[in-house]
């Protein structure tokens, strides 16, 4: 199966992430599926290596997922990567894949928790809905 | 799964190399990345052992035009060959498009390879996929050793799924035959891409 997706799904996509950076004073975000893959983003990618980054958060969380069920957990939500200068919040997309924010530390990761959970849920049936139709 | 956005005329693809421990899948991505690194400002991402064995993955990503009017991104992996690390080759199997099977061609490695092709098999079908179903090929690497099986043999151990697939004869640390398998295994997906689009 491969994901189709229409100038329809790009603008939606972006609107969404373009509203969580608004919200949260994100530098940058993005929607990557488990495969690795970007599948939109928005913010500001000067000096980022986009391709490297959607990998290594893909990895990333994967590992988190697994390390859940070690320790019996279900999935764990959201992982946050904290830097002097920069944080990172990588939050669960049912059944797709993650968000990732990236974002100077003077955005509290309250903040960030809180929008890119509400993000999250409004990325998923966009998400969902695309993936039907590519099938 | 491949990535196909008509919104911005672009095409992602993942492309994943396996094979047991130290048969020389880390080795193909330098030498590819090494040859492309003045035309493409892309780095290579590896997460490895300090004795340079793959502890997660490597990540080399590449763009090409080789679907008309659009970008291609292939995004190539490696996983981690030893046996131990099967949690982690799972996920980094995960949405292949397409796989490049690299064989250790030592006599004594030929248990290795049917061991990490059958283990393949199955780390594939947990996910639901068939090998038949998709593209892939097979690298008889390390060609050079003296102590190296003949082709023959290893196509008798290795190439025996209903479908033979093309394999190829390699050297990684001479660079000898890994372009034709990369070319191959590229073109193999991108006609599996349109074969899926037209349907
Ligand atoms: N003689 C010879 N040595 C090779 C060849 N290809 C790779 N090697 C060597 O084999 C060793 C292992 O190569 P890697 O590319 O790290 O192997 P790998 O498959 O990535 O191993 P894992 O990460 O453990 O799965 C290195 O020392 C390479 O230099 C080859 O064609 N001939
Ligand atoms: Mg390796």
């Amino acid at each position: 199966m491969n994901l189709v997706i229409l100038e329809s799904d790009k603008i939606k996509l972006e609107s969404v992430l373009t509203g969580f950076i608004e919200e949260s004073g994100a530098r940058l975000a993005m929607l990557v599926g488990k495969n690795g893959m970007i599948l939109s983003r928005r913010g500001d990618f000067a000096g980022v290596d986009v391709q490297s980054l959607a990998a290594l958060t893909a990895g990333s969380f994967a590992s988190t997922q697994a390390l859940a069920s070690v320790v019996g957990e279900k999935e764990f939500t959201g992982v946050f990567h904290q830097g002097k200068r920069i944080n990172i919040y990588i939050a669960l997309v049912a059944d797709f894949g993650i968000l990732v924010a990236v974002f100077d530390v003077a955005t509290t990761i309250a903040m960030i928790r809180l929008t890119a959970r509400e993000t999250s849920k409004r990325l998923e049936p966009i998400i969902a809905d695309l993936i039907a139709r590519s099938k | 799964m491949a990535q196909i956005s008509v919104a911005d005329k672009e095409v992602t693809v993942k492309i994943v190399y396996y094979g047991p421990g130290m048969s020389g899948k880390t080795t193909n991505l330098l030498y590819i990345h090494q040859r492309i690194m003045s035309k493409n400002l892309t780095d290579m991402v590896s997460i490895a052992t300090e004795g340079d064995r793959t502890l997660y993955f490597d990540f080399l990503p590449l763009e090409t035009d080789i679907i008309p009017g659009f970008k291609a991104k292939f995004q190539l992996y490696t996983v981690p060959g030893q046996v131990q690390y099967n949690a982690t080759r799972k996920l980094v199997l995960q949405g292949a498009d397409g796989v490049v099977f690299v064989a250790d061609s030592q006599w004594s490695r030929q248990k290795d390879n049917v061991d990490s092709f059958t283990n393949l098999k199955e780390n594939l079908l947990e996910e639901g996929v068939k090998l038949s179903d998709i593209p892939y090929i097979l690298e008889y690497n390390k060609r050079d050793l003296a102590d190296a099986a003949r082709p023959e043999y290893m196509e008798y151990l290795l190439n025996r799924e209903e479908f033979k697939v093309p394999s190829f004869e390699a050297v990684a640390t001479e660079g000898k035959g890994v372009f034709e398998v990369l070319n191959y295994i590229t073109r193999m997906v991108v006609a599996k891409i349109l074969k899926d689009i037209k349907k």
